[in-house]
């Protein structure tokens, strides 16, 4: 199996005091889509930044596509945090014309493709779009750079369920290219929808490491029920 | 340089203005000059000066000298003021407005948290040096205009001192920005640490860490050179403070 992220014993410690991560470890193979569940302050957002470099390791290792990701970055990833925040006093346009200036193998034409289909607005400033049309902007760029690693904070959170569709019919056909997905989300239906494998966090440490329909066969539930059953007991299954 | 076009962009507005502004303090200086004394050579002012202490009286007689009057009312007034506004304005939001806004998401990863670092430091750098360079050579060219007589090398070096000076504001300005992540915070911080430096120059055991007296200084009237080696402390402080912040940056989570 070639691995596009290997996370050994990663613990993250914020100001000295919050255990956001406690010794975690796994791998996501490549051309996977994979999830990363738990509740809130698990630790989902921590590990998702740690896989791209964004945040510094207490102790453990990361490795990303081959290389360790902190300082500087995955340059051969594309990220959509949580918080989807853009510039918010240029327009539409000059932001499209801003990114492909610096991101690494954004095309144009791809974004007028994904941006047609989620019937982006074009012509406005982006402060005066509304939440969900800013998402559906950050969204359009990063899935318009070719890649080999897309990592998704709750990609599809204020999204109406049309866009919802569109964003995970995206994410498969990527998967289906080759590309590695990991991605974040508190939507079980979606995640049962499109991933491959997962990881539940609890506390900042994993609770279960595998497949959705060995959970659902492990538990006799639904992911839902399995789900809760885990938050419950948070025993590692 | 991957983000020159982005780091550019934002600033330009800010930069535009700065620029205007300068320029239009500049020929206003210069051309106010001859009501100026033409207001202090009057019978009523004249009177009043008897009243205040010879020293003044003997500054402001000077002022019809153009030299000095340059250098008091501009090189070593309005233009160190704006220069030192110049700092704030292209330091203050480089690193927090981007914090505040949560878009440093956005260039992260997608170039190296040097390429990040350098383009701000690189615009705010150059903005500085050309708003004030403006400032310096249109008050000359003004001043030539209208047939003043300020000698051109005198210019220069407050010219220079000035935007040396400047570059090592602009840093502290940077340090702030990156280290309070806070527009607002940035701004006090720098307005503090600014006046804090002014204060010291008044002082004679603290003078020499005036750097405001440095960058206007009345030695320039008396044949002072630019300074070399206080321009050497000020880059290698400035050199300092930046690789000191961009440490900083390169080791923080985002």
């Amino acid at each position: 199996m070639e691995k596009a992220v290997e996370i050994h014993e990663l613990t993250k410690i914020y100001d000295d005091k919050i255990k956001a991560l406690d010794g975690i470890s796994f791998v996501i193979p490549t051309g996977s889509i994979f999830a990363i569940l738990g509740l809130n302050g698990a630790g989902k957002t921590t590990t998702l930044k740690s896989i791209l470099g964004l945040i510094k390791p207490t102790s453990g290792k990361v490795t990303t596509l081959g290389d360790e990701p902190f300082p500087d970055g995955v340059k051969d990833a594309s990220f959509v945090p949580e918080e989807k925040e853009l510039y918010q006093w240029i327009t539409v346009p000059k932001m499209i014309d801003i990114f492909s200036s610096f991101a690494p193998k954004f095309s144009v034409d791809k974004f007028k493709k994904i941006a047609d289909k989620f019937e982006l607005t074009m012509d406005r400033k982006i402060g005066e779009l509304s939440q969900g049309n800013r998402t559906k902007l950050y969204i359009s760029l990063a899935f318009s750079q070719d890649v080999s690693l897309y990592v998704l904070d709750e990609p599809t959170w204020g999204l109406d369920p049309v866009m919802r569709k569109h964003v995970l019919d995206t994410i498969k056909a990527f998967a289906i290219n080759g590309k590695t997905i990991v991605y974040s989300s508190h939507i079980l239906s979606e995640v049962e929808e499109v991933c491959d494998r997962m990881i539940i966090l609890k506390s900042g440490k994993i609770v279960y490491d595998g497949t959705v329909d060995d959970l659902k066969d492990k538990t006799g539930n639904d992911l839902s029920g399995a789900f809760l059953n885990l938050m419950e007991d948070g025993e590692k299954k | 340089m991957i983000l020159s076009k982005k780091e550019y962009m934002f600033i330009k507005t800010r930069w535009i203005v700065m620029v205007i502004i300068m320029i239009g303090l500049a020929i206003m200086t210069v051309s106010i000059k001859d009501i100026l004394i033409n207001l202090i050579n009057t019978p009523a002012v004249q009177e009043q000066l008897k009243n205040i202490p010879k020293g003044l009286q003997s500054q402001i007689q000077k002022i019809s000298d153009f030299s000095y009057y340059s250098y008091s009312q501009w090189f070593d007034k309005t233009f160190i003021e704006i220069a030192a506004v110049l700092a704030v304005i292209f330091s203050f939001s480089a690193f927090s407005k981007e914090i505040e806004d949560r878009t440093l998401y956005i260039l992260h990863g997608r170039s190296t948290r040097f390429e990040m670092f350098s383009a701000k430091i690189f615009w705010g750098i150059v903005a500085c040096v050309i708003s004030i360079l403006a400032g310096g050579l249109v008050y000359l060219t003004v001043a030539d205009i209208l047939k003043y007589n300020l000698p051109i090398s005198q210019a220069m070096i407050w010219t220079g001192r000035t935007i040396f000076g400047t570059i090592f504001l602009y840093s502290i300005g940077i340090f702030f920005s990156l280290i309070l992540k806070d527009q607002v915070r940035a701004i006090l911080a720098d307005l503090a640490v600014f006046v804090g430096i002014y204060v010291l120059g008044i002082f004679a055991q603290t003078r020499f860490l005036g750097i405001f007296d440095y960058m206007g200084s009345i030695d320039v009237l008396n044949g002072s050179g630019i300074g070399i080696i206080q321009i050497a402390i000020l880059l290698i402080l400035s050199c300092l403070l930046l690789g000191f912040t961009y440490f900083k940056f390169k080791n923080m989570d985002i």
